[in-house]
């Protein structure tokens, strides 16, 4: 695994932007960043991602149908006892899973470590799926990376495959925030793989969705949603006022209702617990503020959170760095200090893309604080011949 | 390989995602052709909402098939391509089966959409369908036909001029009313300030 420094495509912002592709730079900050790209041999690809990605996508799932099952583990997780029976159906009636994101420390030598699963609503998907992609043609074609270069990208060819075998009838809804550039994009991009499926979709915001007389959810236009993919994450969900309704409505959810369950922080140390000693898996435990941590570096994690929001890093037991948010209400978890590789001077994160349950590509995205946040950068990644 | 073969986009990208199209209370009835969905938009005929759904809606009802072969027979040697994904992934085991057992089918390529604004019961409908190479047109003519086999001959500013009763009728099968702007947006629903996705 090697840091390249690459010369960007002439005129790449303007082909960002002909692809739909807006929030390359955010808050005037660099977003999408191609005068760097990571280069990796196939075999620091396939042993030390791709593979321990689909096993630890195969534990998780082995895990959430435990979760799912035990009264216990579900108070454990705080998930509110109103859900548990629609996440229970869901989990029973098989609703599938469109997509997940596993986020790991990452050397090329040493095992990757996950640092959490992003099993609801994980972002950064266009920019791995399809402009990583469309970086490498384009990169090949201009000489910058050798003719033989390759990268780990099935993710869309996975996406319009996973979105066909949903065998969607009628109308399919698409929903994400209002005044989200991102999630827009995001969400505009999903809806386009489903098109190619075939699927009929519509796009919508959470916020415009409305209940009928029955108490079904339903569109501005007054049209049922049965199937509704949300860039909205579940525990948001629980909390809005329209929370009443989800139980008795019929619609179907991507990423489905049982997918809660692994969106919690909780599952890491469920999973270590599982399988202590993993070579993938950091020892975390569920905190309790009256008795000490196992360890003296520490990570501090809400059960729920996102963009790398309330985490508190410890060191020799002494709090070092703390991140804004406001999530923490639930608990904590706590897991194993383990930075990033330090690869000239940057903090790589490797995401690994797990789509309809297959570990399919790769995006990595940088940082030079210490926890990856929604503004850090993403750079994309070459295969090449090895050694490198 | 360990990446997508190809990847493409159809509805997004070529258009500015900040863009909101404004509901256009236009009334009058027609038929049109676009190549794109920028041309679409960029033609304010629909409203950018409406020229997304048209054109989903078209692409959503382009005919499938289960074999290249089949495809061809309909629409000529070489204007059919494979559905990205499952149909792949069969061909690629080398077992035909697979492909129709996991969903993948054959489509003929889409030139560009049709779409149409028409009077239906005191109020207006929109809807579109798929428009598609004619045989022996040369590159470069605007000459297309329906999935239905009908012959679509648009004029420079991409308008249909005096369809057939069957190219009319072949308009409705998707159709849906054309709304104003409604009232719903004050319920509440889902709440919250901040971005959904990590």
């Amino acid at each position: 695994m090697k840091r390249l420094k690459l010369e960007p495509r002439p005129g790449w912002v303007e082909i960002a932007e002909e692809h739909g592709f807006f929030f390359h730079h955010v808050n005037g900050e660099i977003y999408w960043d191609e005068s760097a790209a990571y280069a990796f041999t196939l075999e620091e690809i396939e042993a030390g991602l791709e593979d321990p990605a689909q096993e630890l996508a195969d534990m998780c799932l082995d895990l959430a149908g435990d979760i799912v099952s035990s009264e216990e583990l579900l108070e454990t997780l705080r998930i509110p006892r109103e859900f548990w029976n629609m996440l229970r159906d869901s989990w029973q009636r098989n609703e599938p899973s469109l997509y997940g994101r596993f986020d790991f420390a990452y050397d090329g030598h040493s095992p990757a470590k996950l640092y959490e699963y992003n099993a609801d609503t994980p972002t950064a998907l266009f920019e791995a799926a399809f402009f990583q992609w469309n970086w490498l043609e384009d990169s090949i074609k201009l000489g910058t990376v050798p003719q033989d270069a390759d990268q780990f990208n099935s993710i869309q060819e996975r996406m319009v495959e996973t979105f066909a075998s949903f065998q969607v009838e009628g109308l399919m809804h698409f929903a994400s925030m209002k005044d989200t550039e991102e999630d827009r994009a995001t969400v505009e991009y999903i809806l386009d793989c489903a098109a190619q499926a075939g699927i009929r979709g519509k796009a919508l915001y959470m916020e415009d969705i409305g209940v009928d007389e029955q108490g079904l959810l339903i569109d501005p236009d007054g049209v049922a949603i049965h199937r509704l993919f949300k860039l909205y994450p579940w525990e948001f969900m629980w909390k809005d006022d329209f929370a009443r309704f989800l139980p008795a409505s019929d619609t179907t959810f991507v990423e489905p209702a049982w997918k809660m369950v692994l969106s919690n922080k909780g599952i890491l140390p469920l999973l270590w617990e599982r399988h202590e000693g993993h070579p993938n898996l950091l020892p975390a435990w569920f905190h309790n503020p009256a008795e000490a941590p196992p360890v003296a570096d520490y990570v501090l994690k809400p059960l729920l959170s996102r963009e790398g929001a309330n985490i508190y890093v410890f060191k020799d037991h002494r709090q070092v760095f703390m991140s804004e948010g406001i999530y923490g209400g639930e608990g904590f978890i706590g897991q194993s200090l383990n930075p990033p590789p330090f690869v000239d001077g940057h903090g790589p994160i490797c995401g690994v893309w797990i789509v309809g349950g297959k570990s399919c590509g790769l995006g990595l995205r940088e940082d030079e604080s210490p926890i990856t946040g929604n503004l850090s950068r993403f750079v994309p990644h070459v295969i090449l011949p090895g050694p490198l | 390989m360990k990446r997508s073969k190809t990847v493409t986009l159809l509805i997004m990208g070529s258009l500015g995602l900040g863009a909101q199209g404004c509901g256009t209370d236009r009334a009058d009835e027609g038929m049109y052709s676009f190549s794109s969905l920028r041309e679409c938009v960029d033609s304010a005929i629909f409203s950018e909402e409406e020229c997304r759904d048209l054109a989903r809606d078209a692409l959503a009802s382009s005919p499938r098939f289960s074999s290249k072969e089949e495809c061809e027979a309909s629409f000529g040697p070489g204007a059919c391509s494979g559905a990205p994904g499952a149909g792949q992934a069969g061909a690629e085991a080398g077992d035909v089966d697979v492909r129709a057992d996991s969903g993948g089918y054959w489509m003929p390529m889409m030139m560009g959409f049709m779409a149409g604004r028409f009077l239906g019961g005191g109020r207006m409908y929109h809807g579109s369908q798929g428009l598609y190479r004619e045989p022996g047109a040369r590159p470069g003519d605007r000459s297309f036909r329906t999935a239905g086999g009908e012959s679509v001959r648009p004029d420079r500013s991409g308008r249909v001029n005096n369809p057939s009763p069957r190219l009319s009728q072949s308009m409705t099968h998707n159709a849906k009313p054309s709304l104003g702007r409604s009232g719903f947006g004050a319920r509440g629903g889902f709440a919250g300030g901040m971005g959904g996705g990590s």
